[in-house]
């Protein structure tokens, strides 16, 4: 049933398109900026632009992971490798999922609810992306295609009507301190890259079309202009801006007439963020039903144990700056960098242990192939049926979910 | 052997006794007869212009007997057989005219059912200012003869089953034959030939056995009174089940956007027709976010809102002794109400009730400080807007309390929540291997033609893409350069 995963987990790649704008989208713009511009002041863009380079290079790796059906193959020749590197990326996935939730929750309490209890959005905020996750990646996928429209259509209303006092001269200087102090200071960033990893488990459905080709492209670019944009608006006031997807709309040609135009990116804001943390959970929740089996069971226990987490921890804000800790951050950095990394390594071996597999029986069939009268170019299933007939002593690789490492 | 008083007292027995039961004895030929049938379902004229008089005025009646009254009588149909009274009491039952021969070895089989049925006329819930005006009526050979009528085809097949145990009421599947999918046909068969239930009374009730989720509030079946509705959809490779007794035809498989579509679409414009659409689109959106939203601008995220809105509002619900929530539920409850009432009561009153409701109801409340004139503005544009998709009445009127029940506790947030998991919720169904929401998750692309974008009929050349069908074109394509 395990390889059952893949093909349960099948989405176009149009769908796969929208996903990865989402996912890719929704931290490096609401909360990062905000955080780098305390973390190190006016070097916004240029952290932007490395984590993004970052992102795209994961995702290469990503998506050839995915081509190459990495985790069928690594799930049938290199089973307990896998294991150990899933147990990892569950760490890492749960500490992301936590840190993130954390980002979404207080942000909502501090920008809707100030009067209601810290538990309640905790809680009822889990809803959703529980549900979405449970659901599976082609439901959520689904869900994501029905709601990127709206999100488009409100984000192309921000930007094309945005009426802010925009100077680009606040981009000057481009580096205000020196390359080793710049990736001393990249340490605290580790949280944020690998944003597309719970996409590992997918299956793609090809098309003519290269809408994932084209989604990265676009989505990155987005980021970088939208940081472009907001230093050009708030300067060296971006640390008091706390999630610049919310803030733009504000700035808008209708924004005297229609009201206060917040709604128009918190909705975007809010889509996004339930559509990738469900993207991350259901990630967790593929690891665990390959690890312990029962889906159900598995999905309950962790949920409940991360809300359990939650409530009980000082304050919410106190998990957030959790992320921002050397050890914390490096623990992302090297488990976003090089995990899928290891992944990959363990598929190309695996490939390369299937592709031996393969050619094995051919060679050891050729001698009865000679003999055969007519030759002809003989299909595996006339070669198990002669075997079968001569009872002759070849045996060929017995198929199993597993295959065993020899 | 038939003993002919003996067997007419069993059959009595059978029936225990019913009045209605109909028994004519005659003598034909020198052999003793009777012809058994229930009072009101047989076609009485028929019976005695094609089978009785010609039966006395024969000179021998001998067997063989199956032979003889096929010789001897008018009647066109297959004269059935059966070995046992309990048989042929089944289809008494149906409306069937038994026939007892005395000394014979079988029991005959008359089919003369008629039924009185209303005439065929425009159904009330699908009036139409443009197209066919005709509507199915509750008798199912009607109904099959007016699709009939619309797909002149030998490929139009039609199966016929009967499900229940005391109703035993007829269920025919139509389709297409070479259009249709055929594992739609068979699963469709199957969870019909699965049904064990004591009667079937409308087709909603077959409805319910043919949906994927049980309990969704959403309807999984498409279901029309129309023949030109039903003929489109079973040419665009769906096939249809019609029950006897109900003039509501179901068709599958189903997928959401088909309620937003409506015969005037195809008739009309295409360009007016888009349009007509995405009102209606916007209809269905405001009668079920529009409360809720209302209720969470109002309590929490009345920063939101314009100033001049803001302060008219202030002005409007300055003095009111509800929580815009409770207000809101209380103008609801009472549309609900009045809906309700006026659905029931007698159509003569059905004027006055609305002077009731409308002004006497929602003005006096208005003006006594009990509501807000916005809040009964907003029910009654959400009230207005439901009838804009009617067969998501039900499921709309749902929504709209739960949003707003959402919207009152979490605001916007709620609404955002609450939606998400709809969507989810709905996009996570597949019934015949048709996704609930296609052509717009999983976005189809050849048939978003026929979404909220309605082209006209000679751009659609293919068949939906949404569900499985197994011959795509409806009109020649032509080839492109690389094909040729």
């Amino acid at each position: 049933m395990k390889n059952n995963i893949l093909q349960k987990n099948e989405i176009y790649n149009r769908q796969f398109a929208v996903l990865i704008f989402f996912s890719a989208l929704i931290f490096k713009l609401s909360r990062l900026p905000r955080l780098v511009s305390v973390t190190i002041g006016n070097m916004v863009l240029m952290v932007e632009l490395v984590l993004c380079i970052i992102d795209i290079l994961l995702f290469i790796l990503i998506y050839y992971y995915i081509s190459i059906n990495g985790f069928e193959l690594s799930q049938k020749n290199c089973p307990i490798a896998l294991k150990i590197l899933l147990v990892l990326l569950l760490i890492i996935f749960t500490g992301k999922f936590i840190l993130y939730y954390s980002s979404g929750a207080t942000f909502i309490i501090s920008s809707l609810f100030r009067s209601i209890a810290p538990y309640i959005i905790i809680v009822t905020f889990i809803l959703p992306i529980f549900y979405l996750a449970y659901k599976g990646i082609v439901s959520i996928a689904r869900t994501a295609e029905i709601f990127f429209i709206l999100v488009i259509a409100l984000l192309f209303f921000d930007y094309t009507f945005l009426h802010g006092e925009m100077d680009f001269d606040r981009l000057k200087p481009l580096f205000t301190m020196s390359v080793g102090d710049f990736t001393v200071n990249m340490n605290s960033f580790g949280l944020w890259i690998g944003d597309l990893l719970p996409f590992l488990f997918i299956k793609m459905k090809k098309h003519k079309f290269p809408y994932v080709a084209l989604a990265v492209p676009v989505t990155y670019g987005f980021i970088i202009l939208n940081i472009i944009i907001s230093i050009a608006i708030f300067g060296g006031a971006l640390f008091l801006i706390e999630n610049i997807l919310v803030i733009i709309p504000t700035f808008n040609e209708f924004a005297s007439t229609l009201g206060k135009l917040e709604w128009a990116g918190l909705i975007p804001w809010f889509i996004m963020i339930v559509i990738y943390l469900s993207c991350l959970l259901w990630g967790c929740f593929e690891i665990g039903e390959f690890l312990f089996r029962k889906r159900t069971v598995f999905a309950g226990i962790y949920v409940g144990a991360i809300i359990i987490f939650l409530l009980s921890v000082k304050s919410m804000q106190y998990v957030i700056n959790m992320a921002t800790t050397q050890f914390v951050s490096i623990a992302f950095w090297c488990g976003n960098s090089i995990l899928p990394l290891a992944l990959l390594l363990v598929a190309i071996i695996s490939k390369r242990k299937n592709e031996k597999q393969k050619i094995m029986p051919e060679k050891e069939n050729a001698p009865i192939l000679l003999n055969a009268p007519g030759k002809h170019e003989v299909t595996s299933s006339e070669i198990q049926e002669k075997n079968s007939v001569n009872s002759t002593t070849i045996v060929l690789p017995a198929p199993s979910n597993h295959g065993g490492e020899k | 052997m038939i003993q002919i008083e003996q067997t007419l007292e069993e059959m009595k027995s059978i029936f225990l006794g019913s009045s209605d039961l109909f028994v004519r004895k005659l003598v034909s030929g020198g052999t003793s007869l009777a012809f058994v049938f229930l009072d009101g379902l047989t076609d009485k004229d028929l019976l005695e212009r094609d089978i009785l008089r010609p039966l006395l005025q024969a000179k021998e009646f001998a067997p063989p007997y199956a032979e003889t009254l096929r010789q001897t009588t008018f009647f066109s149909e297959e004269i059935k057989q059966y070995d046992t009274a309990e048989e042929i009491c089944t289809n008494i039952a149906q409306g069937d005219i038994a026939l007892v021969i005395d000394g014979a070895e079988k029991f005959y089989l008359f089919s003369l059912r008629k039924y009185n049925t209303r005439s065929i006329v425009e159904p009330p819930s699908e009036s139409v200012s443009r197209g066919p005006r005709e509507g199915f009526i509750e008798d199912m050979k009607t109904n099959v003869s007016l699709i009939r009528r619309k797909i002149r085809s030998p490929k139009l097949v039609v199966d016929t089953v009967k499900v229940g145990k005391y109703s035993s009421t007829p269920i025919s599947i139509c389709y297409i034959n070479g259009v249709v999918d055929d594992n739609i046909v068979s699963k469709v068969k199957e969870r019909i030939s699965k049904i064990d239930i004591d009667g079937i009374i409308d087709s909603d009730y077959i409805a319910r056995f043919l949906e994927e989720r049980k309990f969704s509030i959403f309807s999984q079946v498409a279901a029309s009174e129309k023949p030109d509705i039903i003929a489109a959809k079973m040419l665009e490779g769906r096939l249809c089940v019609i029950v006897d007794g109900s003039p509501v035809v179901l068709t599958l498989p189903y997928a959401l956007v088909e309620d937003l579509q409506d015969s005037y679409d195809y008739y009309n414009n295409s360009w007016r027709s888009s349009m007509v659409r995405a009102i209606r689109l916007m209809g269905g959106l405001l009668t079920v976010l529009l409360p809720g939203a209302y209720v969470a601008l109002q309590s929490y995220h009345y920063q939101m809102l314009p100033l001049k809105f803001l302060l008219t509002l202030l002005s409007s619900i300055k003095g009111l002794p509800f929580t815009p929530e409770i207000e809101m539920l209380i103008v609801l409850v009472l549309f609900e109400i009045l809906s309700q009432a006026s659905i029931r009561m007698p159509r003569l009153m059905g004027v006055s009730l609305s002077i009731v409701g409308a002004i006497v109801l929602g003005d006096t409340a208005v003006k006594a400080g009990i509501i807000s004139s916005p809040a009964v503005l907003v029910t009654a544009l959400s009230a207005i807007g439901i009838f804009c998709i009617p067969d998501q009445v039900a499921q709309m009127s749902i929504l709209r309390f739960a949003f707003l029940c959402v919207s009152a506790v979490l605001g916007l947030y709620g609404i955002l929540f609450c939606l998400i998991i709809l969507v989810c919720y709905l996009a996570s169904i597949n019934g015949y291997g048709t996704p609930f929401l296609a052509p717009f998750a999983p976005v189809i692309v050849p048939d978003l033609k026929d979404s909220i974008i309605v082209d006209s009929v000679i751009g659609m050349k293919k068949r939906p893409f949404s569900f499985p069908n197994k011959n795509r074109n409806r009109q020649p394509v032509e080839k492109t350069e690389n094909e040729k």
